[in-house]
C-alpha cells in the first residue's frame, strides 16, 4: 500500500505544485476508494470527517524509509515526497481514477472536501437518502455546515458517486 | 456497602467504588493478576513483575482525575459549563468503568504473546467477548446505567457501527474516548510512570499531577478534544520526552526483543494452533503466564522453543542502526545484512525493525488543525489552540519517528560478524 500512496503524494505535488495537507491527503484517498479503487484503507470518522489509521501507518513508514518527511506549515502537516530512484507507479486502471480525483478537487477547499467526504461516508454507512445524509452529517458535525450547502453535496455525491 | 481502597505503589490509595469492587472480584478480572504487564521484560529488568492488574486500577484511578480536570477547567475558563451535572457524574462513572475494564482481553505475556495471534486477531476482540459474555455482563446489567454494550461503543466500537446506533452521543463519545485512546491518554499516564518504577529505570518519570491539572477541552463546531493549558507545556513534554525513552531504553529494549521471538514460538507450542476468533473463550481465559510457563517447563525436555525461552537462549546483537536513522543509515543496514548473509552463509541471523510495531512507534502528533490530530495547547494570547511543536523548541530534534533496525546473530560467531562490520565501516 506504501508504494501506492508515495505515486499519490507526487501526483498531488505534480498537479498541483505544492505538497499536500494530511487532511488532504486523507480525503483524496478517500474519495479514489470511493470511485472504486482499491487501495485497502478502512475510515472510520476523526474529528474533521473521514480518517484512515492505516493510512497514519503508511505514511509513518514512507518517512522512515525516507520516501517523505512531514514539514509544518502554521498549523498544517504538509506530507513532502523525497526524491527516490525507485519507481513509484500504479496500476493504470488505478492511475486513471486517480488523476482524475486530484484533478477534480485540486481546488477544493479542506473545508468542503470535509462535507464531502463526510457525507459519503454517511450515504455509505448509514443510510443514503436525501434524509438520512442531511440528518446523518448533522450528527457528526453539529452545525458545521449549512443545510443548503448539505443538500448541495448531496446533489454533488448523487451526480458523481451514484449515490 | 462503603468505599475500599487499593494500595498502589504508583498513586497511593486508590478508591473504588462498589460497582467497580464487583468487576475486581470477578474471574476475569483476576486473571489479569497473572499477566505481567511487559510480558518477558522481567528476564530484562528483574523488577518489571508488575500485571495488567495495578496497571488497570492506575488508569482507573487517573482517568477520574483527568476527567474532573479537563471539565472543571472549562468552566473556569469559559465561564459555562461543559456539561450537566448529571451527564458530568454519569460519564465520570462511566470513564472509569472503561479505564479498569480496558484491557481484560490480554493474553498470557500482554502484548508479547500477540505474536500468536492470526493475522488481523486484536486482543480487544477478546476484552470485548469478555464485557459481553462472562460474570462482569451480569454485573454491569446489575448496575443502572452502564452496559457492555455502552462501554465498547465508546471504546471498541468501529465509527462506521457506532455511528449507527442511536445512543452514540456525538461530539462526547468521542471526547471521552480521547482520555483512553489518544495522544495524551491515561493509559500511557499510568504506563509510563508504572512501568518506569517497576522497571528501575527513571527515563518514564513526568509530573503526572502538572500534566493533569492543566488538562482542559477544546470545544468548537461538532470537535469536543482533549486539551492542555500552556501553563501545563512543560509538563506534556517531559510526558512525551517519556515515551520516546521508555521506547528505546525498555519497550524496545533489544534482548526484550529477541526474548520476544522466542516467546512467540513457545506459545504456538502451548496453544496448539494460532490464536482466532473462534478460540472459545473459557480457552483463552483459563490461559495466563504461568500456566504458560508450567507449560513450557512440561515441554523443556522436548520442545527446543520452550527450552530455548525458559533457559533465555538469545542471540547477540551485531549491527543496529541510529534511533532515528534516515535514507543513508537503511541502505548501510541492508548492505551489512547482505554481508553477514554473503559470509557467513551457516550462522542463524535474525532482523528486527521497529516498523513491526509501528503503531507502538511514539509520535509527536502536533496539533494540526486542519486534521484534527494531536493536542491542542490553549493559550491566553490566542483564541485558536497552537501546536506543540511551535511551542517547544525542546522536541524539535524528537519530531523525526524512530526507526531503530537490529541484527542478531549466533552468539558464538557475534564477535567474528562484528568484527567484519567493522571493518567494512572503518573510516566511514
Amino acid at each position: 500500500m506504501g508504494k501506492a500512496l508515495l505515486a499519490i503524494i507526487q501526483k498531488i505535488k505534480n498537479e498541483t505544485g505544492g505538497n499536500p495537507g494530511k487532511k488532504q491527503l486523507h480525503k483524496l484517498v478517500y474519495l479514489m476508494q470511493a470511485k472504486g479503487i482499491s487501495l485497502g484503507y478502512e475510515y472510520g470518522i476523526h474529528f474533521y470527517g473521514p480518517y484512515s489509521e492505516e493510512l497514519n501507518n503508511d505514511l509513518l513508514r514512507l518517512c522512515i524509509n525516507g520516501d517523505v518527511s512531514f514539514q509544518i506549515k502554521g498549523q498544517t502537516h504538509e506530507i513532502e515526497p523525497v526524491d527516490t530512484d525507485e519507481s513509484v507507479s500504479v496500476s493504470p486502471e488505478n492511475e486513471q481514477v486517480i488523476d482524475s480525483v486530484i484533478r477534480q478537487y485540486k481546488d477544493t477547499s479542506p473545508y468542503d472536501l470535509e462535507l464531502i467526504t463526510t457525507a459519503h461516508f454517511v450515504a455509505v454507512n448509514l443510510g443514503s437518502s436525501e434524509n438520512e445524509i442531511l440528518k446523518g452529517v448533522k450528527r457528526i458535525k453539529g452545525d458545521k455546515y449549512p443545510e443548503a450547502k448539505i443538500l448541495q453535496t448531496v446533489g454533488h455525491l448523487k451526480a458523481e458517486y451514484g449515490i | 456497602m462503603g468505599i475500599t481502597s487499593f494500595r498502589d505503589p504508583i498513586h497511593g490509595f486508590i478508591d473504588v467504588e462498589p460497582l467497580e469492587l464487583e468487576i475486581i472480584n470477578s474471574a476475569p478480572f483476576q486473571r489479569l493478576r497473572h499477566i505481567r504487564q511487559l510480558g518477558t521484560t522481567y528476564l530484562v529488568y528483574h523488577g518489571a513483575e508488575h500485571t495488567r492488574f495495578g496497571h488497570s486500577l492506575g488508569v482507573m484511578h487517573l482517568v477520574s482525575k483527568a476527567f474532573d480536570s479537563a471539565v472543571t477547567n472549562y468552566e473556569i475558563r469559559y465561564g459555562v459549563p461543559l456539561f450537566s451535572s448529571d451527564v458530568r457524574a454519569h460519564y465520570r462513572k462511566l470513564l472509569r468503568i472503561i479505564a479498569l475494564t480496558h484491557d481484560l482481553g490480554h493474553p498470557p505475556f500482554s502484548h508479547a504473546g500477540e505474536g500468536v495471534f492470526e493475522d488481523g486477531v486484536k486482543h480487544e476482540w477478546f476484552t470485548k467477548k469478555i464485557l459481553h459474555e462472562t460474570e462482569i455482563a451480569k454485573i454491569l446489567r446489575n448496575s443502572s446505567d452502564i452496559t457492555s454494550e455502552l462501554i465498547w461503543l465508546i471504546y471498541g466500537e468501529k465509527d462506521s457501527e457506532a455511528l449507527k446506533n442511536p445512543d452514540y452521543i456525538l461530539p462526547d463519545f468521542k471526547f471521552l474516548k480521547g482520555f483512553m485512546d489518544s495522544d495524551l491518554d491515561c493509559d500511557k499516564m499510568d504506563y509510563l510512570l508504572r512501568d518506569s518504577y517497576y522497571c528501575g529505570v527513571n527515563y518514564g518519570k513526568y509530573d503526572v499531577n502538572r500534566l493533569i491539572d492543566s488538562l482542559n477541552t477544546y470545544k468548537k463546531g461538532g470537535v469536543l478534544q482533549l486539551a492542555v493549558e500552556r501553563g501545563g507545556l512543560y509538563a506534556f513534554e517531559e510526558f512525551v520526552i517519556a515515551r520516546h525513552f521508555m521506547f528505546v531504553q525498555v519497550y524496545f529494549h533489544k534482548t526484550r526483543r529477541y526474548l520476544d521471538m522466542l516467546l512467540s514460538s513457545a506459545l504456538k507450542d502451548f496453544w496448539g494452533n494460532k490464536i482466532s476468533e473462534d478460540t472459545p473463550l473459557d480457552v483463552y481465559l483459563s490461559s495466563h503466564d504461568g500456566v504458560a510457563l508450567k507449560d513450557f517447563q512440561e515441554k523443556e525436555g522436548t520442545e527446543s522453543n520452550a527450552r530455548r525461552f525458559l533457559n533465555r537462549d538469545i542471540m547477540s546483537c551485531v549491527y543496529e542502526t541510529p534511533v532515528q536513522s534516515g535514507r543513508s543509515e537503511n541502505n548501510i543496514f541492508k548492505l551489512i545484512h547482505n554481508l553477514i548473509l554473503g559470509n557467513f552463509p551457516n550462522v542463524s541471523v535474525a532482523v528486527d525493525s521497529a516498523e513491526k510495531v509501528i503503531t507502538d512507534i511514539p509520535v509527536i502528533n502536533t496539533y494540526d488543525a486542519e486534521s484534527g490530530v494531536g493536542t491542542p495547547i490553549l493559550t491566553n494570547y490566542s483564541s485558536t489552540p497552537r501546536d506543540l511543536l511551535s511551542e517547544s523548541n525542546l522536541l524539535s530534534g524528537l519530531h523525526q519517528p524512530i526507526n531503530i533496525k537490529r541484527i542478531y546473530a549466533e552468539r558464538e560467531k557475534a564477535e567474528e560478524i562484528k568484527s567484519s562490520i567493522r571493518e567494512l565501516t572503518r573510516g566511514g
